[in-house]
């Protein structure tokens, strides 16, 4: 009896593990129909674990905070840029769902694989990356950079960092508001990433 | 001369408030925050299966309980999401439950909420994935983690929406309402 050939094999296990790929009730659709799923989109810290606290040097209680380190793996096939987004979701403005944006970048390069800590107020990005502006606290200029965690003393606030892997470049610049971003990326994610933390001073 | 006195008693005391409010003093009147939680598991932890689709379905729901209800809230929306996966390229990420209409005097939803629409106190459960009510963390896997957020909003009304109302209908009806708002993270994985 003649061994199995590779070709022969490789259909098999293709063919087995789309079998159990059978999406039960909920789970989100494979990307590829009848292709096996593609590796998802992570994102990791090497200073925090995935759900854990943020250390003291990334928030207010550092004097000189800085960035959070990122990394990224299994880039979608099509991805042109990412967009970064970090937010607190335990913060009401005006009553309404909005949440409050501590860090948005754009154009990130879709060779890019992570983003190295550096100076809050001043980060180290690849180049073309474009930081969102935020208005300056009591009216003053814009600012941009990584607004560093500090909700108040006592209350636990949870960040969340999403990396959205877009088939475009965003044509927009420092000036766009969240609300602009989050309306250009419509339509163009190609993958998503979540990583979840926490931070109480 | 009492008068001056006075003056400088009021300087010196003005400038005393103006010292202890270093940035990291909590205000004395700040209401106790929102805060949600679980006794399934620790904030940022896994989701056990029980409350999964590893688990025979329908799976019970997680249990979650609240303190801190701000004051002047009518009722609460509950809203459990998958924050990972993508659906038509958009950022619309993928619905496990939804309650709103929770009383306002409710500090908790036990573990199993009964998979009907209209709970006898009131609160409704949305149809979706042919499901009402909780539909479990389902995330394959194997690799990696899907997040999913368990986000409770105190609101100054309640929704008059019927159980066949969208998420989207949900959400645009609480803006302009939203009191007080909490989260509390799970990761799943088969």
């Amino acid at each position: 009896m003649r061994r199995i050939t590779l070709p022969a094999f490789f259909m098999l296990v293709t063919a087995i593990g789309a079998l159990a790929q059978t999406p039960p009730a909920g789970a989100p659709p494979a990307a590829g129909r009848g292709g096996p799923r593609p590796p998802p989109l992570i994102l990791s810290s090497p200073a925090i674990t995935d759900g854990g606290n943020i250390p003291d040097k990334y928030t207010v209680a550092s004097q000189a905070p800085v960035t959070v380190p990122l990394s990224w793996t299994n880039v979608p096939a099509g991805t042109q840029s990412f967009v970064l987004i970090v937010h607190d979701v335990d913060v009401v403005i005006a009553k309404g769902m909005g949440d409050n944006p501590h860090w948005i970048v754009f154009n990130i390069p879709a060779t890019a694989t992570s983003l190295a800590e550096s100076p809050a107020n001043m980060p180290a990005l690849p180049e073309g990356s474009v930081q969102m502006s935020r208005p300056g606290r009591g009216g003053g200029p814009a600012t941009t950079g990584f607004a560093p965690p500090g909700p108040p003393p006592g209350f636990v606030h949870h960040y969340n960092f999403d990396l959205y892997a877009l088939d475009i470049k965003l044509p927009l610049d420092t000036g766009a508001s969240r609300a602009d971003i989050e309306k250009a990326l419509d339509g163009h994610v190609v993958g998503k990433a979540v990583l979840e933390t926490r931070f109480k001073r | 001369m009492r008068i001056a006195s006075a003056l400088i008693g009021f300087v010196l005391l003005s400038s005393t408030a103006v010292l202890a409010q270093t940035p990291a003093a909590p205000p004395a009147n700040r209401p106790p925050p929102l805060v949600l939680s679980s006794p399934a598991y620790e904030d940022g932890g896994v989701v056990p299966d029980k409350y999964t689709q590893k688990a025979p379905q329908p799976a019970p729901s997680i249990p979650f309980s609240w303190t801190g209800t701000p004051t002047g809230t009518q009722s609460f929306v509950l809203i459990l999401h998958d924050l990972d996966g993508v659906t038509n390229k958009t950022q619309a990420d993928s619905l496990h439950w939804l309650a709103w209409n929770i009383p306002a005097t409710a500090t908790s939803l036990p573990e199993g909420v009964p998979n009907v629409a209209t709970l006898p106190d009131g609160t409704v459960q949305l149809s979706h994935r042919n499901t009402v009510g909780f539909v479990g963390p389902g995330w394959p896997g194997p690799a990696s983690y899907h997040h999913y957020i368990a986000e409770l909003f105190a609101l100054d009304t309640r929704l008059a929406l019927p159980s066949t109302t969208t998420r989207d209908e949900v959400i645009a009806a609480t803006n302009g309402h939203i009191l007080g708002r909490a989260a509390y993270e799970g990761r799943f994985h088969r």
